[in-house]
């Protein structure tokens, strides 16, 4: 009790410095007002408290369109297909995974990406552990998580069994800031995120996955299924 | 990829740290030839406020930050418990052999539950408020409504199965179940379902009347589990199974639009192991029960049948 008295003691003379100087210039009760929760605010603040209002400016900018919106990618993984007469399933499974808001520019993190597209997991591990780049190790760790929820959400078997089929960054959103040059010039400065998609299907990797687009026969088959697939819309 | 160590590098070199996984990623640190200047180069920048995405909330209460509150209000449901109250024990010849045989009698000595002989008094209960319950009616209705309960299960729909199903059983059921199909088919009743047990418990207040009732339901059944893109996980579609199962009703009395619903499963100690699943994996790391966290909850449901004891005082 003795403490409590102490503090508010120490509270009223801190207040009453500043009441003397406000009471001419405005109404007593409201300048009280305004001191009192500027005092507060800087003490409630918190680390959280300026992620979530940074974060709202995201999903602002997210709704509007400027950012990329990351919910589509992992919804692919709620698809249920419909068990086959057969036994053998209609897709071959897959895993969708992703990271997103990763501080790495994309033009950078897309270099490590395309060296994995066509790997097994495994060999893909292998090679990015010993990569030269900070966002390697990044897309490690993505593949392990994604190699995790395969294994306990997905129903996949073995945890070698998998190849990657897709993956790539792409670039999110930027902060500017400012430097300075050599006479009053002043420069931009962008610090940029990035986000990295993956997809995971169970199996051994196809034999010619880089080549196989690049025969003449390959190309001929894609050129004729582009064909077919136009259709006249508001036809009879 | 090593950067060319000069004799101006080494100094950096030394200072820094680092481990032989560092060792390995090498990346091209401090290429300037004079970094004589690089601490004042970092004053023309600005700190911009970089969000911190990376790390977790976990690594964050750790360091000692709070973690952000959530101002949503989760309810509270009355209308089911979480607990058996006073569970049945089934004796253990039940379903291997028959009445008349050695096997029977050796383990077949119903163990005795601390209700038992206070069984009419709870049958006085609960036909307070439903006059018309005969147990033997009773055993039919309870395992029509485990019928309907399972056969809906396909369907993927909560709000539908909550006319049969009390939220216990929902999140026992539904959780694992999201992203598969279910083929469930009855066949037939091998044997006449039996009520085995019954018990009636307050909740805090005298008015507050939960009632269990297990049955016994000994069936055909086929189950077939298939995964999210069509393939067999467990079970069969065609082969026939028979189940032994100890199956309890819940019904919360002082409710007037409240049903008999099937709230939990007995699996007694001695029943046979299940068949396994068709997929191989590894096995997932033991589940870690917090005992302290047991011992801080604490029932709202009394543990004994003192409410029965007014009974024959307001006879008197």
């Amino acid at each position: 009790m003795f403490n409590n008295l102490i503090k508010s003691l120490n509270f009223l003379s801190h207040n009453i410095y500043h009441i003397n100087r406000s009471i001419p210039t405005g109404l007593f009760h409201t300048n009280l007002a305004s001191f009192v929760n500027k005092q507060d605010k800087s003490l409630e603040e918190d680390d959280f408290d300026l992620q979530r209002k940074e974060s709202a400016k995201i999903k602002n900018l997210e709704r509007l369109g400027s950012i990329k919106s990351h919910i589509s990618w992992p919804q692919y993984n709620r698809i249920i297909y419909p068990p086959t007469e057969d036994g053998k399933p209609i897709r071959n499974p897959f895993v969708h995974h992703m990271r997103h808001f990763v501080k790495y520019p994309a033009k950078k993190m897309w270099y490590p990406a395309l060296m994995i597209r066509g790997m097994s997991i495994d060999e893909a591990i292998k090679q990015l552990s010993f990569h030269r780049l900070k966002g390697a190790h990044i897309i490690k760790e993505v593949l392990l998580e994604a190699q995790d929820l395969a294994l306990k959400q997905h129903n996949f078997e073995f945890k070698s069994n998998m190849w990657i089929s897709y993956s790539t960054a792409v670039d999110s959103f930027r902060v500017k800031g400012v430097r300075k040059h050599r006479a009053m010039r002043l420069g931009m400065v962008e610090y940029k995120y990035c986000t990295y998609y993956v997809r995971l299907e169970e199996g051994v990797p196809p034999p010619n996955y880089h080549l196989e687009a690049e025969t003449y026969e390959a190309r001929a088959k894609e050129y004729i299924e582009k064909l077919r697939k136009r259709s006249i819309y508001l036809s009879i | 990829m090593l950067s060319i160590i000069n004799k101006r590098n080494i100094f950096l070199h030394q200072k820094l740290v680092k481990s032989l996984f560092e060792q390995t990623v090498t990346r091209t640190l401090a290429t300037h030839w004079d970094p004589k200047f690089r601490r004042l180069r970092k004053n023309k920048f600005t700190e911009p406020t970089l969000l911190d995405f990376d790390s977790n909330t976990k690594e964050k209460v750790k360091r000692g930050i709070e973690p952000p509150t959530s101002f949503i209000y989760k309810p509270i449901n009355i209308t089911s418990s979480k607990e058996i109250f006073d569970p049945y024990i089934p004796p253990e010849g039940d379903g291997k052999a028959s009445l008349f045989s050695k096997e029977f009698a050796k383990g077949a000595v119903e163990k005795i539950t601390k209700s038992t002989s206070k069984k009419f008094k709870h049958l006085r209960l609960i036909k307070k408020s439903d006059s018309n319950f005969d147990e033997n009616l009773f055993a039919e209705t309870a395992q029509q409504i485990y019928i309907d309960a399972h056969s809906i299960l396909s369907k993927r729909d909560p709000e539908e199965m909550l006319n049969f199903v009390t939220e216990n059983a929902l999140m026992k059921m539904y959780h694992n179940m999201k992203f598969k199909t279910i083929r469930w088919k009855w066949i037939e009743s091998l044997e006449e379902p039996v009520v085995k047990h019954l018990v009636t418990r307050e909740m805090m207040v005298k008015t507050d009347l939960y009632a269990q009732v297990t049955v016994r339901i000994h069936s055909k059944q086929i189950l077939a589990v298939y995964d999210r893109f069509g393939r067999l996980a467990f079970g069969s579609d065609t082969l026939p199974k028979d189940v032994l199962e100890y199956v309890v009703f819940e019904k919360h009395l002082s409710d007037p639009y409240g049903s008999w619903r099937l709230h939990d499963k007995i699996i007694p100690s001695w029943s046979p192991a299940k068949t396994p699943v068709i997929r191989s994996f590894a096995l997932p790391e033991p589940y870690k029960t917090d005992d302290e966290l047991e011992k801080r909850i604490v029932s709202k449901f009394k543990g004994d049948d003192s409410h029965l004891e007014k009974i024959q005082e307001e006879k008197s």
